[in-house]
């Protein structure tokens, strides 16, 4: 039903098509668009072509990067012996604002789900095999703490065992600077199962 | 713990109710339709962040309204009071919860500190329906207590149903799913023996409160029991870690018959709750009557477990439950919940409660109509 342009219907059809954007937040933020200058709403459509034009996967790592090896895998400074699995690029950026790795990624694209049809193929499995060489020492998997993610850290385990480098994943627990009395059950029974000696 | 009032806006047909509770047995009554369950719908929400009945917070909203906010002054028993607020936005879909103008998040964490019975006359499904009702009950009491429980279970599911997939797949596609499994069945065993574990463990500690209501309940000698029977057999003494081992055992042994049936075919969503009397199953030997004083017990059974470990006197919510009684049956049982704590009853029938119940200060009447309420006293 067109109850303005048909212009404007479509940027709120395509505004809609967005994660987490309902039929009337996109039509609020096709509102504001229109009301922008049009020197902005140009920087913006620039911005959305340049992204998709410029922006690519790292051939290594997958991650995304406007280089071909990204500026991390072709970096002289990192560690090539440790290479830290993630599902998304997001996971990268996570990671990387701790200034406390050092190592390479590899962005996996997402965790096995049979449910949304996502197997093993479907992921960036091979190509980490393949990188696999014998500069690696450590595998490092932080994937996240779902039933998802798990499958996918249960599920590549079991393909990097034979390998025979040294595998681990990240901890799971308590978050710094809270009290262990107000961490919920569940979280303070994953900590204890993931307890290390010391 | 006992809610001292409660305020509602645009919640359901209230558009703006404001009520003094008692402390002992609040009737509310009035025809079908006029809002009384409403007042339970609301006090659920004040328990569990959400409705026993909805699905959704925008069902409970009323009608042409955007939004809807729950009040009430909840004492706990240490006499500390929870000034609780709940508000819902329909226009973002927000829903916020705070106790004393501090945000609790995540809403889970709000499980077990104020705990609540209900029962409805839905609930004779827990003993004339199928396993599912049953566990159903075993889930939401033992979820109330333990909040580790709530979460493993959600868990469990997830992974359930994602096996369940991959077995379908490989009956369209005839691919080969053993590697693809692996992973799910490790899953399924952690989170399957955990849940195993605790429900084997509640039903034995649980044996005793429903001995104890059911004799509380009827004068014959007649002795009730609830047992816990798993899709697999395990030992009384069992540790989680020696399930797993027996889950894994089975896992494997009914693989081709998973396969051929596309599904999930052991583990804890396969569970049986048998209940019985004198030994004899109760759905197909009991009476309607025992059926019926049955269930009490397990509630009132459920009120005592939840007391002892929420260490929080649990109110109770009961819809409608006095017209399927008769008149003795009913009499006992409003006088024993009326002993125990703070009760909410709907009816369409004020008689009863006239000879039962002694109308005051800590007994209460309400009588609602299309919404609005008005109090007797006071």
């Amino acid at each position: 039903m067109l109850y303005t342009s048909e212009l404007l219907e479509t940027l709120i059809d395509e505004l809609s098509r967005l994660p987490g954007i309902g039929r009337k937040t996109a039509q609020r933020l096709a509102m504001y668009i229109m009301k922008l200058p049009r020197e902005e709403v140009v920087g913006m459509a620039k911005a959305l072509v340049n992204v998709k034009d410029k922006v690519k996967n790292c051939s290594i790592c997958s991650n995304f990067t406007e280089e071909d090896p990204c500026f991390i895998c072709s970096s002289p400074k990192r560690d090539r012996t440790t290479i830290c699995v993630v599902e998304e690029p997001n996971d990268v950026i996570a990671i990387e604002k701790t200034n406390d790795f050092f190592g390479l990624y590899h962005v996996l694209g997402g965790a096995l789900s049979p449910l949304d049809g996502i197997g093993p193929e479907d992921l960036k499995i091979k190509e980490l095999l393949q990188r696999i060489d014998d500069n690696t020492l450590e595998i490092i998997l932080a994937l996240n703490p779902n039933v998802e993610g798990e499958a996918t850290t249960l599920y590549l385990s079991r393909l990097l065992k034979p390998v025979g480098i040294k595998l681990t994943r990240i901890a799971r627990g308590i978050p710094i600077g809270s009290d262990l009395e107000f961490a919920d059950e569940a979280t303070l029974s994953r900590a204890i199962e993931g307890r290390v000696t010391i | 713990m006992y809610l001292e009032n409660i305020r509602l806006k645009n919640f359901r047909n209230h558009a703006d109710t404001s009520l003094n509770f008692g402390t002992k047995a609040n009737v509310v009554l009035g025809g079908n339709g006029e809002g009384k369950t409403n007042l339970l719908e609301a006090i659920s929400y004040i328990s569990l962040t959400k409705s026993f009945y909805a699905s959704s917070d925008t069902v409970v909203l009323k009608i042409n309204e955007q939004v809807f906010e729950i009040e009430a002054n909840v004492v706990s028993d240490g006499g500390m009071i929870n000034k609780v607020h709940i508000g819902y936005d329909s226009r973002s879909g927000e829903k916020a919860y705070s106790i004393n103008k501090r945000r609790i998040e995540p809403f889970s964490s709000i499980i077990g500190k104020f705990p609540l019975v209900f029962l409805s006359p839905e609930n004779a499904d827990i003993t004339f329906g199928g396993p599912t009702d049953r566990r159903k009950f075993l889930d939401i009491v033992i979820s109330q207590s333990n909040i580790s429980y709530f979460k493993d279970l959600s868990e469990y599911r997830k992974v359930v149903r994602h096996r369940n997939k991959i077995f379908g797949d490989a009956k369209n596609f005839r691919t080969d799913t053993s590697v693809l499994l692996e992973p799910w069945n490790d899953q399924l065993v952690k989170y399957g023996s955990r849940i195993m574990f605790k429900r084997k463990l509640f039903v034995n500690e649980f044996r005793k409160y429903i001995e104890e209501s059911y004799s509380d309940l009827v004068d014959v000698k007649e002795i009730p029991s609830i047992a816990y029977e798993p899709s697999f057999e395990i030992n009384d003494d069992d540790a989680i870690e020696r399930i797993s081992e027996k889950f894994f055992d089975i896992i494997k042994k009914k693989n081709q018959e998973e396969l051929k049936f596309g599904t999930t075919l052991i583990g804890p969503h396969r569970d049986e709750i048998n209940l019985k009397i004198n030994n004899l199953d109760l759905r197909k030997f009991a009476s309607q009557g025992q059926h019926k004083t049955f269930l009490i017990a397990l509630k009132i059974g459920e009120f005592f477990y939840l007391k002892e470990r929420c260490k929080e006197t649990p109110v109770f919510l009961l819809d409608d439950v006095f017209s399927e009684l008769d008149a003795n049956r009913a009499l006992h049982m409003l006088k024993l919940i009326e002993s125990l704590s703070q009760t909410f009853i709907t009816s369409t029938n004020p008689e009863i409660f006239d000879v039962a119940l002694n109308f005051g200060d800590t007994n209460k009447i309400f009588f609602v109509k299309s919404g609005r309420v008005e109090t007797t006293q006071n």
